[in-house]
């Protein structure tokens, strides 16, 4: 058993299965391992590969997700390829720290996503890196710019946010 | 992480992601936390003005401190005031600016407060009003107030410097001040203490000033702001008997600080001073010691060049000091009027200065490990400086800098008198007392035709009706215009009068006896009538023999002259300079003026005159100059 390598299916709302590693996923998300720890006593018989509904993310992101945590959290796919560490700068603190970049590289909805799945699924290291990359998609932004982006609703009466602007004008 | 079950300040969160429609305002409480948390406070500010629902996250407490903690580098108020500006109801003006900076130096927030800046600890800073007396607390971040009562008491005058601190156990506000009176013509003091009760406008009729009983006796307080200072709500004074006793002296000589607790309204027993910290000379001790908070724990500051020695009190009871820091401040001491503020020990154990003196200020960093001091970055001249303890993203937004924006909308006050309107043109200020009657507001329109002293000599030298005329002037255009109607005899009677009023003022500036007017009002009349026939013979002559020696004389043929003077004011390093460019029949050319912060002293503004001259007539193109100047080293 120990040679075998367990896998479990995760599926996405809209219907896709996705392969990945039980031991990698439990390793990065907190919430499926807890589902895979429900399941365990009543597979424990069974030789049934166990398939998980992820009902809050789409198969696009889900795809990506997983992306990320195989190369973050697969010890051996880290170690084990060297052409990972090609794209490295000498100077970069972390070998991954260029695809981390270029992960969160995309456009403010599929970003959005993968907060929320990181949200969703626990795994805290996407979760900072996406909420890094949002905290820098506002920096500099106006007003009108961030709420167009983010799809907010003014909800200000003209005099309230007047007054809002007046007590924050200092920072403007 | 936490679960996010709870909605969001009435936005759902949404359950089934909706691929266009996306909504950062949607997202998980917890994202949008993390995501704000990662941004400095000044932009988190700024994003209040999204909705309603970031403006309450963002201005909730919690979140405040979160933030802060995220961010542990020290923020640092430095308080400026500005020289003050008469405004039309005849009162002098203060402003000032409070910075909140961090240790790079990098401007955070500036917030203008209408007053003086006097002293700061926490997170504010006391900003005294000279036009009523009265005297608040202003949070710099957030522009809250707390004001208190009146200030000026019936009954004496109260020292514009007012120590305040936090009690622990309630939270309030305590201000100490002093008051001096007189006693069937003795002098004393006492000293009062009042509680802030409430912010902003809240009734700060309740509060008021209650004496406190006087200081263990022998002890006379230094009352000024670098002998002074707050820590957990106990005020520490410096007594101004440590000079004397250094290095020895009776048992209560040893004495050396007061210390006032806030919260029992009790004053503490005395601490003793270093046995090791010998003063030499005993001179000017306010310059060489003060008190500082470093860190929470009461430091003495010693300033022996070319070390600056920090004492730090182990054991108040006993009087145990320690000599924690000896700073070689070698590479940054001039010799006069500088202060040194260690500011605060960071983690790593570097120490943050601040030095004030000559003209700037700036904020250095030194390093235990080197014994090094480093330039962090200049911050001109401050009144204030202290560590700031509070969040930019605090919950108390009080209408304060709206208040203060309307005042400074209003027109500049120009009133009646012309030294005005020659600030507004020039930058230049001018001293803000009358140098003859000692009265607030000196200015051209005051010193010339309205003091008391000079309508003496009007009245013995010159019809009174010119006075009037002048003094009724609006600007010095209107005072020229007055001076050129009148008939040529008076006129340079008049003007001999003035000229000579100038020059008894300089005089007694510079701390002559003032001369009695009839003196004066017959100097001017017998320097008139040798004028007058030194004009008549020069005249005669056809200008072969001049009369003065310090006359301007006509450049050769072909060739342009340029006169050039700089003046300068010791007090704050302000200078001007000025020139003018003629030819040789005494046509003007071209004149200009202008201004310098900071200079180095008067003969810095001659040579910047001679500069600007010389740069003037190049960009004329004119090669074959005279430069002229009154200064005898140039």
């Amino acid at each position: 058993m120990a040679s075998e390598k367990k896998v479990v299916f995760l599926r996405s709302s809209d219907g896709e299965a996705f392969e990945v590693s039980e031991e990698v996923i439990s390793a990065a998300s907190v919430t499926i391992k807890g589902m895979i720890d429900e399941e365990s006593p009543s597979r424990a018989d069974t030789a049934a590969t166990t398939t998980l509904a992820i009902p809050n993310v789409t198969a696009a992101t889900l795809s990506r997700v997983l992306h990320y945590v195989n190369k973050h959290f697969d010890a051996a796919a880290v170690v084990g390829r060297p052409d990972d560490y090609i794209f490295c700068a000498p100077g970069d603190e972390h070998p991954l720290a260029r695809f981390d970049d270029d992960f969160v590289d995309v456009d403010n909805d599929t970003l959005i996503d993968l907060v929320h799945a990181a949200e969703y699924l626990h795994i805290k290291k996407l979760f900072d890196l996406t909420c890094k990359a949002v905290a820098d998609k506002l920096k500099g932004r106006t007003i009108d710019q961030i709420r167009e982006t983010f799809g907010i609703v003014n909800d200000y009466t003209v005099e309230e946010e007047v007054e809002v602007y007046r007590e924050n004008s200092w920072a403007f | 992480m936490a679960s996010s079950s709870e909605p969001f300040a009435g936005q759902g969160r949404r359950v089934e992601p909706v691929r266009a429609a996306t909504n950062i305002g949607a997202l998980p409480l917890d994202a949008l936390y993390d995501i704000l948390l990662r941004l400095p406070a000044k932009e988190l500010c700024r994003l209040r003005l999204v909705c309603r629902s970031w403006r309450a996250l963002l201005s909730d407490a919690a979140f405040a401190a979160a933030h802060a903690a995220r961010y542990p580098e020290p923020l640092i108020l430095v308080g400026y005031n500005n020289d003050p500006v008469l405004e039309s109801s005849g009162d002098w003006k203060y402003q000032g600016v409070i910075s909140v900076m961090d240790l790079s130096g990098h401007v955070v927030k500036n917030l203008r407060v209408d007053g003086h800046i006097m002293n700061m600890s926490l997170h504010l800073a006391c900003v005294k009003k000279t036009g009523d007396g009265s005297c608040r607390l202003v949070n710099p971040a957030t522009g809250a107030v707390h004001h208190v009562p009146r200030e000026n008491p019936a009954y004496g005058y109260s020292d514009r410097l007012c120590p305040f601190g936090q009690v622990a156990s309630t939270r309030e506000y305590k201000v100490l001040r002093k008051v001096s009176y007189s006693l069937n013509g003795n002098p004393r003091v006492l000293y009062e203490i009042c509680t802030i009760v409430g912010r902003s406008s809240a009734v700060h009729g309740q509060a008021q000033w209650r004496m406190i009983q006087d200081p263990p006796c022998c002890i006379d307080i230094d009352w000024c702001a670098k002998a002074s200072v707050v820590i957990d709500g106990v005020v520490y004074f410096l007594s101004k008997n440590c000079a004397s006793s250094a290095g020895g002296g009776g048992s209560e000589k040893q004495d050396w600080i007061v210390s006032f607790d806030l919260e029992t309204e009790r004053w503490r027993p005395n601490i003793r001073g270093p046995q090791g910290l010998i003063i030499h000379n005993g001179l000017v001790v306010e310059k060489k010691l003060s008190l500082v908070n470093l860190n929470g724990s009461l430091v003495i500051v010693h300033v022996r060049y070319p070390y600056m020695d920090l004492w730090c009190l182990l054991d108040s009871d006993k009087g145990h000091w320690v000599r924690q820091y000896s700073i070689s401040i070698k590479a940054c001491y001039r010799r006069s009027l500088l202060s040194f503020t260690p500011l605060i020990v960071l983690d790593d154990g570097r120490i943050v200065i601040h030095i004030n003196g000559l003209g700037l200020g700036m904020l250095k960093i030194y390093d235990p490990k080197t014994n090094k001091v480093s330039s962090v970055v200049e911050t001109g001249l401050s009144s204030a400086v202290s560590v700031y303890t509070g969040t930019l993203l605090s919950l108390e937004w009080f209408l304060l800098t709206s208040q203060l924006s309307n005042c400074q909308r209003k027109p500049h006050p120009r009133g009646d008198n012309f030294e005005n309107g020659m600030q507004e043109r020039h930058g230049m200020k001018t001293d803000e007392w009358c140098v003859m009657c000692n009265r607030v507001g000196e200015d051209g329109c005051h010193f010339f035709f309205r003091c008391k002293h000079v309508k003496e000599l009007w009245r013995s030298a010159c019809p009174e009706i010119w006075r009037e005329k002048l003094a009724a002037s609006n600007t010095a255009m209107q005072v020229v215009n007055v001076i050129l109607e009148i008939r040529d005899d008076s006129r340079m009677k008049i003007l001999f009068l003035l000229c000579n009023w100038w020059h008894e003022r300089n005089s007694v500036r510079e701390g002559e006896q003032r001369k009695q007017p009839e003196y004066l009002a017959s100097f001017s009349g017998s320097m008139h009538a040798l004028e007058v026939k030194n004009l008549n013979k020069s005249m005669q002559s056809e200008g072969s023999t001049r009369s003065r020696q310090r006359r301007w004389i006509q450049a050769q043929a072909g060739k342009l002259k340029i006169s050039v003077d700089g003046a300068f004011r010791e007090s704050d390093k302000n200078g001007s300079w000025g020139y003018v460019i003629r030819n040789d029949a005494g046509g003007l050319i071209q004149s200009g003026s202008g201004r310098q912060r900071y200079a180095y002293g008067p003969m810095h503004m001659e040579l910047q005159a001679c500069i600007e001259g010389v740069k003037a007539a190049m960009v004329l193109g004119i090669s074959e100059i005279i430069l002229e100047t009154d200064a005898t080293k140039l």
